[in-house]
């Protein structure tokens, strides 16, 4: 055991993590240079566009320490996107350091600090690591006070490194064993084995991947999930190297991968502990969450004919992505579909790129909402993941909304525009901490709500792209939230009705409106767009009709001409939905959340 | 039977809206109808009726060729093709070409209809679409036309112009009603990308006029003109009765044409080819049937959605021998996806066809794509 380590890497998006990963790989000699697709942790093409590690992965290496003795080293990847950070507090209970990757271009990030905390908060021993050194831009120093202010380090325990050009790669793969504490625990102690990460193969089912706290784990054990419950037979178990290698027996602090079977992506959960039937541990590994989706939103086919299409195609998305939920309902827009729960509004638009790219399926989105909890006066308590689920005001009590709390990281200059926008967004500030002189941290307790609407993007913009963001849910409270409907020619949009707070109602539905005019084409007939609170219209606007669509001439030569155009006109109408008389583009029920100017 | 369309590919200069096939070098112009005539000796049309309806010279320009060139090529056509009793043998000319002596020589070599490009009756018009020709003889040439004696012509105007109101159009028509003209073709301007007008569009420098406002002056013309006695055929196109145009008609209906000169397209009911758009190589590569020619097989899809798209814009509509002609399938389909139109009253049907009421011809584009298989 004391020739193990294991540890994880924190970093934000794009400070080049998975850069710097390969070149781990690459100096270990667990990959050659040849085999190596840029970036080799990242596996699904959808993560490789978008630069961010959406499911984490695990992989072993070897490695030859100055020190003369032969070291394992269990690198533990982690997904870097907010949506996701119950997974990564999983990763983090793995191991026991963490290099901490920081772009010294950029500096700390707000998603880097929270994983940080976490990190810190498990004890983790921390490997400072100032990436992109090579670059012009890099501001060493600076950034070195930034790192030394969080974790409270010396300078030169700060390992200058560059993925690009490799430098500092073998000063980290040397601190790794000598920084970071061999894994504790006892291999004679009933097995405990925390799950971390799962993912699906069609061929051999869900393979889990773990670490062993205590005790030992035997190909042919009869093992238990804690939480779950579930027994399984461990059929084959090993480490992670590029491929599976098979093991007969792996022992406490030790990283695996265990295969029994199981086929359905919901019994294994991110966080459960693995036991051996017959000689179980007393209590579960600390942390264990059941992970419940934060944003909710109808997904439809734009040709009712594919719904059973679509259902097979969530279905295998689940497989290797359970946090994904989902269920059938019926709109009176948009017909049959599924009200799909997600982590959040990333894990949205991943599903909805994915459906696309690996389907083929084109899908609309309505109008994304968290889950509320309605109280009425007499039946207590609902969960509310729609809004045409709302019970009559007669019968309501209340609703409640989640809270979460949200950090953002920036520069001071911004502070009063990020102010204004988060207490816009129903925000209260309830910390406010200088990083160092330029980075101020700011702590708001919000409704969720307010963020999967366009939050992010207006942070972004208005911070000029330097705050950085990220949240964790906290609770619920009570709000005063009404349905708004909106119309088109005075016919409901039920995929486009909204819960939203009273006093903002009126704002947001003015907006929508003006946002629809945007996206909804000219059709043969005028448009009414109107907003709507029960039976008050507090928003309206018209498309005038499309008075002309024909060309004047159509001889000989124009004909085929006229007749292609014409066809690739109707391929584009065909991603439209009629919701009444009027045609709506798919990308509008999503389209139309992006607000002001975005 | 079949109609003949001839391209002349030359042009004085370039009118802003115009994306037709044309080329201002006239240098070549023998080499052309020497090339011209090579094709209709030479050309393989045994998918072709070889009676003729209609011949077209359309271009470009071609009252820009003088009679002896136009004399060649009609001989050439004549020892191919036999004519119907009726044949309309149709030139495309410019006002500033149409003096009597020239139109006399055209009568005798026996062109017997002109289509005459006025555009507009209003200077600052002319000059705004760059025309070669003058007010002057935009009125010249009708009263030469008629003097002559052509009982059959037609005048084309343009309207939808930009920041022209519908006063204008409106004196614009009072004076072509003056002639009385037995056809006439109002087109409204179109911004087509690889024009000078669609190049400024483009860049910002030039708006096309509002919607409402092309489609009152369209509107008003379709008044105008029936109430003056012309039918109203196509969304463009108005005749006297007996006056309306053979071979343009044709093209709506799905009759075949064969086409010559570079750029001119053929139909054989089944196949649509085109010959190299490229004077240069076209009157290099003639001779090589193989090289100046391309050519497309229309599936029965295609076929059913250019009768509906050619039939949506014509008075004639759509016949429902036409759709009992496909494949079942294309048939149902045709059930399925006219329902909807037929119930709004949009898509009206008689005893022997369906069409659209010319108030909806004028999106007639939306409404087909609708139809599209």
């Amino acid at each position: 055991m004391k020739d193990i380590r294991n540890f994880c890497v924190i970093a934000h998006i794009d400070h080049g993590k998975s850069t710097l990963s390969d070149r781990l790989l690459e100096e270990t000699k667990t990959i050659s240079e040849r085999d190596m697709k840029a970036q080799t942790l990242d596996d699904m093409d959808l993560e490789r566009e978008r630069g961010i590690t959406i499911k984490s992965h695990a992989i072993q290496l070897y490695y030859d320490h100055s020190d003369g003795q032969r070291y394992t080293y269990n690198l533990i990847d982690t997904p870097g996107h907010v949506d996701f950070s119950y997974e990564v507090s999983r990763s983090i209970a793995a191991c026991e350091g963490a290099l901490l990757l920081v772009d010294a271009s950029q500096g700390i990030q707000a998603q880097t600090i929270s994983n940080l905390y976490l990190a810190m908060e498990h004890d983790l021993e921390i490997i400072p690591i100032l990436n992109k050194v090579d670059m012009e831009s890099a501001m060493i120093d600076e950034v070195s006070d930034q790192i030394i202010d969080l974790i409270g380090c010396d300078v030169e325990d700060i390992i200058h490194a560059s993925g690009k050009t490799g430098v500092g790669v073998v000063d980290i793969l040397e601190a790794i064993a000598h920084r970071i504490p061999a894994p504790s625990g006892d291999p004679e102690a009933p097995l405990q084995a925390l799950i971390f990460d799962s993912m699906f193969n069609q061929f051999r089912g869900v393979i889990a991947y773990f670490r062993i706290m205590n005790g030992t784990i035997k190909k042919g054990d009869k093992v238990r999930f804690v939480n779950t419950g579930g027994e399984y037979v461990a059929d084959e178990i090993g480490v992670l190297q590029l491929e599976q290698i098979p093991k007969p027996v792996l022992y406490a602090g030790n990283v695996g991968y265990i295969i029994t079977g199981i086929k359905d992506s919901k019994e294994v959960k991110v966080g459960d502990t693995i036991t051996l039937k017959d000689n179980p541990c007393s209590v579960g590994i600390q942390g264990f969450e059941d992970v419940k989706p934060m944003v909710f939103a109808g997904i439809y086919p734009i040709d009712n004919d594919d719904f059973e299409d679509l259902r097979d195609s969530l279905e295998k998305l689940q497989l290797n992505d359970a946090s994904l939920v989902f269920e059938p309902e019926t709109s009176v827009a948009l017909g049959f579909g599924f009200r799909c729960g997600f982590l959040g509004m990333l894990h949205l638009e991943i599903i909805q790129e994915r459906l696309s790219r690996e389907f083929n399926q084109e899908v609309i989105t309505t109008v994304p909402n968290v889950s509320y909890v309605a109280y009425t006066k007499r039946e207590g308590s609902k969960i509310i993941n729609t809004p045409t689920d709302l019970p009559d005001l007669s019968v309501l009590d209340r609703v409640e909304e989640p809270y979460i709390r949200a950090q953002i990281i920036s520069k001071p200059e911004y502070i009063g525009q990020i102010m204004t926008l988060c207490m816009d967004k129903r925000g209260t500030l309830t910390n406010q901490t200088y990083l160092t002189t330029e980075r101020v941290e700011l702590t708001f307790e919000m409704p969720l709500a307010e963020i999967v609407f366009d939050f992010y993007d207006r942070l972004k913009s208005i911070s000029r792209g330097y705050a950085s963001f990220d949240y964790y849910p906290i609770k619920y409270q009570a709000s005063d939230l009404v349905k708004l409907d909106i119309k088109l020619n005075g016919e409901s949009v039920d995929a486009l009705s909204s819960l939203v707070h009273r006093t903002k109602a009126e704002s947001f539905g003015r907006q929508i409106c003006k946002r629809l005019k945007q996206l909804l084409p000219r059709q043969q007939f005028m448009i009414a767009i109107q907003a709507a609170i029960g039976a008050k219209i507090i928003a309206r606007e018209t498309i005038s009709a499309l008075r002309k669509d024909v060309t004047a001439k159509c001889y000989g030569g124009d004909i085929t001409r006229k007749r292609k155009l014409l066809e690739k006109q109707k391929k584009g109408k065909k991603k439209m939905r009629q919701i009444g008389s009027v045609q709506v583009p798919q990308k509008a029920f999503l389209e139309v959340l992006k607000l002001d100017g975005s | 039977m079949t109609g003949i369309y001839v391209h002349i590919p030359f042009c004085r200069k370039a009118c802003h809206y115009c994306n037709f096939h044309f080329s201002t070098s006239l240098s070549r112009q023998d080499d052309m109808v020497q090339a011209i005539c090579y094709e209709i000796a030479h050309r393989k049309l045994s998918r072709y009726d070889p009676l003729i309806s209609s011949i077209y010279f359309g271009g470009g320009t071609p009252s820009l060729l003088g009679i002896n060139s136009l004399k060649q090529i009609l001989e050439a056509l004549h020892r191919r093709f036999s004519y119907d009793k009726n044949i309309e043998i149709t030139l495309e000319a410019n006002p500033e070409d149409l003096h009597p002596g020239y139109l006399k020589n055209l009568k005798q070599i026996g062109i017997n209809r002109l289509s005459i490009g006025i555009q507009s009756f209003l200077q600052d018009d002319l000059i705004f679409m760059n025309r070669v020709h003058n007010v002057q003889q935009s009125h010249s040439s009708i009263q030469n036309v008629i003097d002559v004696g052509f009982k059959s012509y037609t005048i084309d105007l343009m309207f939808g112009l930009i920041n022209r109101s519908l006063d204008d159009w409106k004196k614009n028509i009072a004076i072509a009603m003056s002639y009385r003209p037995p056809h006439i073709s109002c087109y409204n301007l179109t911004i087509e990308e690889q024009t000078a007008f669609g190049r400024w569009k483009k860049k910002g420098q030039l708006r096309e006029e509002k919607d409402s406002h092309q489609l009152a002056q369209y509107e008003w013309t379709v008044a105008a003109l029936t109430s003056h006695g012309y039918h109203h055929y196509e969304i463009s196109n108005y005749a006297l009765d007996g006056a309306k145009a053979i071979h343009n008609a044709n093209y709506w209906q799905g009759v075949s044409y064969i086409g010559f000169g570079p750029g001119a397209h053929s139909y054989d009911g089944r196949i649509r080819s085109w010959n190299v758009a490229h004077n240069p190589h076209y009157i290099r590569d003639v001779k090589n049937e193989t090289i100046y020619r391309q050519s497309e097989i229309l599936t029965d899809a295609d076929r059913y959605n250019e009768c509906i798209m050619l039939g949506l814009r014509t008075s004639l509509g759509i016949a429902k021998t036409t759709i009992n002609s496909f494949p079942k399938d294309i048939q149902q389909y045709w059930k399925k996806v006219s329902k909807p139109l037929l119930q709004q009253e949009i898509l009206l049907e008689s005893k022997c066809n369906y069409h659209l009421d010319p108030t909806w011809w004028y999106l007639s584009d939306d409404i087909a794509t609708r139809l599209f298989y």
